[in-house]
């Protein structure tokens, strides 16, 4: 299915309108995932963390 | 040795050498990935072999090419000792007995990592608000009708799928085989992540041996190995002009490096 859709992809692209492909969309805000929600007091932990030496 | 030495936040989250200079100076194989919209991505690495950015957080603290710490006891021994961090751990894992650990360690990076997006020009003409330039949408197009986009697609431009470097022609530099050290299975030789194209234009150099240094000979090069055409330099650089609108903007405040407990 995979396959099929990777050749068949640009074939699409050729034959239409670029703005009728939803191949491209916006970024989301953040990248949320509900296993490890962003909370604030996490999210200011991992800023630290991030820079520690 | 921080995360910050290999990913600079105020540089698009890359540190502009071919492979990563690690603890006491050692060299990597592979160009550090940029950490901005890394944490949507399919998986970590450019192999990846890290399902998320929660299990890639655990692994440069104790890899003796990157941070360089003895163990994961060391790391939580080194933390309790400040009692700042203690006080942080326990806001942010409320309720938990032993809230300083590695795991949680992990945790944290990475959701503050989950809010490393980067809106761009690109993001707002998706909205419908224009704001390419000429030159720009004729490099969409051409980006689209070349092919580039049955790879590098969604929010990301890429980071969605697993694809062969060569596709269409050999790749010159085999020595990295890629993902088949995770799979271990032959179609995966060669196979990489197909790397977002986000802030592209800021993190070069390009490819996961980082042995490219310009954007349009990376362009040139992803026409012939993985579509078979050869652009013109005209085509070239209206890609590239395309490419240069998916800059994002660093979200300053996010990134400010805060005062760190002592
Ligand atoms: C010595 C340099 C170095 C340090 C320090 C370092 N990294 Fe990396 N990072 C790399 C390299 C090189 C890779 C690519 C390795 C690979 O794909 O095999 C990478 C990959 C990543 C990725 C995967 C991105 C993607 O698109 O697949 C993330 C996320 C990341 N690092 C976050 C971090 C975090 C968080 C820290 C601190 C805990 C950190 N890194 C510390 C060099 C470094
Ligand atoms: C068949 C899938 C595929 C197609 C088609 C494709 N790419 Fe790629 N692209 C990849 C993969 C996989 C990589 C990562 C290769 C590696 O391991 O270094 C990549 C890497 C890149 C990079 C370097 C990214 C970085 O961070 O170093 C750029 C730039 C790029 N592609 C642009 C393009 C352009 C422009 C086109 C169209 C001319 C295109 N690609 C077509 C799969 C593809």
């Amino acid at each position: 299915m995979r396959l099929l859709a990777s050749l068949l992809l640009p074939l699409a692209l050729l034959t239409q309108e670029p703005k009728k492909v939803a191949l491209f969309s916006p970024l989301p805000g953040n990248m949320a995932s509900g296993h490890n929600p962003m909370t604030d007091p996490k999210v200011k932990l991992g800023r630290m963390l991030y820079y520690e030496p | 040795m921080s995360c910050n030495s290999c990913h600079d936040l105020e540089k698009y989250g890359v540190d502009s050498m071919p492979t990563s200079r690690g603890f006491k100076g050692q060299i990597g194989g592979r160009n550090a990935p940029t950490v901005y919209n890394a944490a949507g991505h399919l998986a970590q690495f450019w192999d990846g072999r890290a399902d998320d950015v929660e299990a890639q957080a655990k692994g440069p603290v104790l890899n003796p090419g990157e941070m360089g710490m003895p163990s994961k006891a060391e790391v939580e021994y080194r933390l309790e000792r400040i009692p700042g961090y203690v006080e942080l751990f326990k806001q942010a894992f409320p309720g938990e007995p032993k809230p300083v650990n590695f795991h949680n360690m992990a945790q944290a990076i990475a959701a503050f990592e989950r809010g490393l997006v980067t809106p761009s020009r690109f993001d707002r003409f998706l909205k419908g608000g224009g704001g390419l330039s000429p030159q720009e949408a004729k490099g969409y197009q051409e980006f689209q009708a070349a092919g580039c986009a049955s790879c590098h697609n969604g929010p990301y431009m890429g980071g969605n799928s697993y694809k062969k470097l060569g596709q269409m022609k050999p790749w010159s530099n085999e020595s990295d085989p890629g993902r088949i050290a995770v799979t271990h299975l032959d179609k995966d030789k060669m196979v990489f992540k197909v790397p977002s194209l986000r802030n592209i234009e800021k993190t070069g150099p390009y490819f996961h041996d980082g042995k490219i240094q310009t954007l349009d000979e990376a362009i040139k090069l992803m026409a012939t190995h993985q579509l078979n055409r050869n652009l013109t330099n005209e085509q070239v650089a209206d890609i590239g002009a395309f490419m240069k609108s998916l800059t994002g903007d660093i979200p300053k405040a996010y990134i400010a490096k805060p005062e760190l407990p002592r």
